[in-house]
C-alpha cells in the first residue's frame, strides 16, 4: 500500500491505518528501536507505542515521507524509553554514536552567554547545510551512524564497504562538521 | 545512560529528507539486514505479530479513555439533550492496568465475569438444537471436531498443547466437541492476500470464522452475508444468557439488516468526544460555564488559547447531535445529512479557519484546550497527565461493525456446537484465558502471551475479558457495570438502521475538504468547491444506502 493510502488511513480513521502502517513499515521500526534498546521485547513495545503515536498524530499531521516520519517517532520512544529504564543492557553503538559526538561538541567554542548559544533550530539548520554539502554516501553514512545509532559494522554491511574504511571516513565527516561549525561561528 | 548533547539533539532534528534518503540508499539490501536481525528477535514473525496488537492497541486506546474516572461531576446529563456531562476533573484511574502473570493466572484479576453457572451453560443456547431435534445430553451426541478458520499473521501463538489442553478439558467438562484452528496465512499482509484470505474462508471446511482484517471499504463482510455465507445467530441467542451479558447496542453493531451475525467486537464503540481543558489555562468557574455548546469554544480563541484539534473528519458534528459514519452525518431520525450543508458543523470549521494560528499541530506542542476521543497526552514525551485537566463528555454512538469479527459459517454441519462453544468461551474464564494466553502461560506462570491479537482475533475484546500488561481496553467488572455503561454514555447510531449502511462511503471523499478548510486562505470559495463535490456523493450515499 502507497505511503498516502496508509495516511488516508489515518484519516479516515480506519482500523486498518496502523494494521497497514506496521505491514509496511513493523519491520524498520523495530530496526530502529531495537538498535537503540537491544531488547527484543522493549523494541516491540516501542513499535506498538510508535503506532499509537501516528495515529495521536495523523492528523493533523500528514508525514511525507511516511517512513521518515516513524523512524523518528519510533526512535524518540526508544530513546525515552531508554532514559527511564537507565537500561543496563544499553546499545553499544548508541554508546559511541553519542561519546563521538561529544566529543565533536566538547572541543567545539563555548558561549559566553546564555543569549549567544546557539538554540537547537540553529544548530540543526547548521547541521543540515553541512549534510547537503556532503556526496550522498556520506551524507547517508552520516545519518546511518548519528541519527540511526547504527552500528559501523552494520553501516559497513549495508553501504558493502569494509568496517575500517567506514570508521576512517566517519572521523573524517566528523573532523570535516567540527570546521564546519566553526567557520560558521558556532557556540554551544 | 549518558544524556545526549546538543550536537546529537540538533543531528536528532534535520529533516526527514535525509532520512528518507539513508533509508532509501540500500533499501535493496535491506530484506537482508531485516532477515539479519530477525534471528535476534527469536521469530520472523514477531513484529508482524505487533501488526495486530498495534490495531488493537490504538483501538483500546479509543475505547479506554474512559476508565479515567469522571470524579466531582455536578450536574451529570442534560436530560433529553444529546449532551455530555458537566466539565469535571479527570482523574487516574484507580484500576490496575498492569496485571503480572501470576496475579492473572491465579484469577485474582480480570476473570470473566460470569453471571451464570456452568450449568446454564449446558442447557443456554441450546434452542435452536432443540429445535432441529437433535439430542442436548452431552456425552450421548457423536463427537465432532469444529474448524475455526482466521487470518493469520503469526500473532496468535496458539500451540498444538494449547489446543489439545483446550479439547481435553472440553472433554472432561462433558462437551461433545473438539476444536481444531485452520489459520489462514497472510504472509505478506497485501490486500490481494487479504482478498485471497476471503475465498479461501469459505473452501476450507470451517464452522467458525473470522472476518479477516481488511479495509471495512470493501464490504467484504456485507457481501458474504448476503450470499448467504454467515449463519444468522438470532435463533440461537434467543435464550443465552451471554446475550443478556452484552449491552444490546453491541448486538446491533454486529448485525445487518436485522439479523446478528456475530458475537459483537466493541472496539472503539464506547468512547464519544471529549473537550479537554488544562487546568493551569483555565479556573473551574470557567470550566464549568461551558455547557456543550462547541461553537462557544470561540470566546476561548478570543483569550489567545490555544486548541489541540484532534477531530480529522466531520466527527466533530457528534457535539451538534449528529451521529458519525464513514463521512456522513446522520440525525436523530435517521436523515443522512451534507456537513458541508449543515450551518453549525460550516461555522465550526469557519470558526476553526479564522484562528488557525491558535490550532496547534502536534500533542507535543503547548496547548490550552483540546477536542479528542481518546486521550490526548497519549503522544509521545508531551506529559500530560490525566489529572491536569477538566474534562466535558459527550454520550457517543454505536457504529455498524462488521469486520474483525467472528462468526458461525453457513455451511457448518456443526452450527449448535460452534455457537455453543463461542459462548462458552465468553462466559467461562477458564477457556478464554487458555485462548489467549495458552497452555505454557498456564502451567508455567510466566510470561503471558500477547493477549491483543487473540482477543481480536477470536473476538473476545469485550472489555469483560481477562486484562493483561499493556491493555488499554476500557475494563468492566461485572456485565452489569458494563450495560450500565453503555446505557448513560453510548447511543445506536441511526446508521445501524440502515439497509446498506456501507454505502455511507461514498462521502469518504468529501473528508480530505475538512482539513482544506480549516487552512485555506479563501473559506468560502473552497466552501462552495467542496459543496458541490459533496452533493454528488451525497446522491450516491442516498441511493445505496437503502
Amino acid at each position: 500500500m502507497e505511503d498516502r493510502e496508509i495516511v488516508n488511513l489515518f484519516f479516515q480513521r480506519s482500523e486498518d491505518a496502523i494494521a497497514q502502517l506496521t505491514k509496511k513499515y513493523g519491520g524498520l521500526m523495530q530496526r530502529v528501536a531495537y538498535d537503540l534498546l537491544q531488547d527484543a521485547e522493549d523494541a516491540k513495545e516501542c513499535v506498538n507505542d510508535a503506532c499509537l503515536g501516528a495515529w495521536n498524530a495523523i492528523p493533523p499531521a500528514k508525514p511525507e515521507p511516511l517512513s521518515a516520519f516513524v523512524c523518528r517517532i519510533t526512535k524518540n520512544i526508544a530513546f525515552n524509553r531508554l532514559r527511564f529504564k537507565k537500561a543496563k543492557k544499553r546499545s553499544a553503538a548508541l554508546e559511541q554514536s553519542l561519546e563521538e559526538l561529544e566529543e565533536l561538541e566538547g572541543s567545539l567554542p563555548s558561549a559566553k552567554t546564555v543569549e549567544d548559544a546557539w538554540t537547537e533550530k540553529e544548530l540543526t539548520e547548521a547541521i543540515e547545510r553541512f549534510l547537503d554539502g556532503l556526496d550522498q554516501k556520506s551524507r547517508v553514512m552520516f545519518v546511518k551512524r548519528y541519527w540511526f545509532a547504527e552500528a559501523v559494522e552494520a553501516i559497513a554491511k549495508e553501504l558493502s564497504m569494509r568496517e575500517n574504511s567506514v570508521a576512517v571516513r566517519l572521523l573524517r565527516l566528523r573532523e570535516k562538521l567540527k570546521e564546519y561549525l566553526e567557520k560558521e561561528g558556532i557556540q554551544l | 545512560m549518558k544524556e545526549p548533547g546538543k550536537l546529537w539533539n540538533g543531528v536528532g532534528k534535520i529533516a526527514d529528507r535525509y532520512l528518507e534518503e539513508a533509508l532509501e540508499y540500500n533499501k535493496s539490501s535491506e530484506s537482508k539486514t531485516l532477515e539479519g536481525k530477525t534471528s535476534a528477535f527469536g521469530r520472523r514473525k514477531s513484529w508482524r505479530t505487533w501488526v495486530v496488537l498495534t490495531a488493537c492497541t490504538f483501538l483500546a486506546l479509543v475505547g479506554g479513555i474512559f476508565t479515567w474516572k469522571m470524579a466531582l461531576g455536578k450536574g451529570g446529563e442534560n436530560d433529553g439533550e444529546l449532551q455530555g456531562q458537566q466539565v469535571t476533573d479527570l482523574l487516574q484511574a484507580d484500576e490496575v492496568w498492569y496485571v503480572d502473570a501470576h496475579t492473572l493466572l491465579a484469577g485474582k484479576e480480570g476473570d470473566i465475569p460470569l453471571e451464570k453457572k456452568r450449568g446454564d451453560q449446558e442447557s443456554s443456547g441450546n434452542a435452536a438444537l432443540d429445535a432441529e431435534g437433535d439430542e442436548t445430553e452431552a456425552g450421548r451426541k457423536p463427537y465432532v471436531t469444529l474448524k475455526w478458520a482466521y487470518q493469520s499473521f503469526g500473532m496468535e501463538e496458539i500451540t498444538r498443547a494449547t489446543v489439545r489442553e483446550i479439547n481435553r478439558k472440553l472433554k472432561e467438562d462433558g462437551y461433545s466437541f473438539g476444536i481444531q484452528f485452520l489459520p489462514i496465512k497472510t504472509t505478506n499482509g497485501t490486500d490481494s492476500e487479504d482478498r485471497s484470505y476471503q475465498e479461501k474462508l469459505f473452501q476450507c471446511g470451517a464452522d467458525i470464522a473470522f472476518t479477516g482484517f481488511y479495509s471495512p471499504e470493501e464490504h467484504y463482510t456485507q457481501k458474504a452475508i448476503r450470499a448467504g455465507k454467515y449463519e444468522p445467530l438470532d435463533a440461537y441467542l434467543k435464550d443465552s444468557a451471554y446475550y443478556e451479558q452484552i449491552p444490546e447496542v453491541l448486538w446491533d453493531c454486529a448485525s445487518y439488516q436485522d439479523q446478528i451475525y456475530f458475537f459483537p467486537n466493541e472496539i472503539a464503540q464506547d468512547a464519544g468526544l471529549t473537550l479537554y481543558l488544562r487546568k493551569s489555562s483555565f479556573t473551574r468557574e470557567e470550566a464549568e460555564d461551558f455547557c456543550g455548546d462547541l461553537l462557544s469554544l470561540e470566546q476561548y480563541f478570543l483569550d489567545g488559547k490555544r486548541f489541540l484539534n484532534c477531530q480529522s473528519d466531520y466527527q466533530f458534528a457528534e457535539a451538534f447531535g449528529y451521529s458519525y459514519y464513514m463521512g456522513v452525518l446522520l440525525t436523530e431520525d435517521g436523515k443522512t445529512v451534507n456537513p458541508l450543508e449543515e450551518e453549525n458543523c460550516v461555522q465550526w470549521m469557519r470558526l476553526l479557519n479564522e484562528y488557525q494560528e491558535q490550532v496547534v499541530q502536534s500533542n507535543v506542542a503547548d496547548w490550552d484546550f483540546a477536542l479528542s476521543r481518546s486521550f490526548p497526552g497519549t503522544d509521545i514525551g508531551d506529559g500530560n497527565h490525566p489529572e491536569d485537566f477538566y474534562a466535558y463528555q459527550w454520550k457517543g454512538y454505536a457504529v455498524p461493525r462488521l469486520n474483525c469479527q467472528t462468526g458461525i459459517l453457513a455451511s457448518s454441519a456443526n452450527k449448535q456446537e460452534a455457537f455453543q462453544f463461542l459462548e462458552l468461551l465468553h462466559t467461562d474464564a477458564s477457556y478464554a484465558k487458555l485462548l489467549l494466553y495458552g497452555k505454557e502461560a498456564l502451567d508455567q506462570g510466566g510470561s503471558l502471551k500477547c493477549s491483543y491479537a487473540s482477543q481480536l482475533i477470536f473476538g473476545l475484546d469485550t472489555g469483560l475479558v481477562t486484562k493483561r500488561q499493556g491493555d488499554s481496553l476500557r475494563h468492566f467488572s461485572t456485565a452489569e457495570e458494563k450495560r450500565n455503561y453503555y446505557e448513560k454514555w453510548i447511543l445506536p447510531s441511526p446508521a445501524l438502521t440502515l439497509k446498506y449502511p456501507e454505502a455511507c462511503d461514498a462521502m469518504l471523499p468529501a473528508e480530505e475538504y475538512y482539513s482544506r478548510l480549516l487552512y485555506t486562505e479563501d473559506f468560502d470559495a473552497l466552501l462552495k468547491k467542496a459543496r458541490e463535490k459533496a452533493r454528488g456523493y451525497m446522491q450516491q450515499v442516498n441511493k445505496g444506502i437503502r
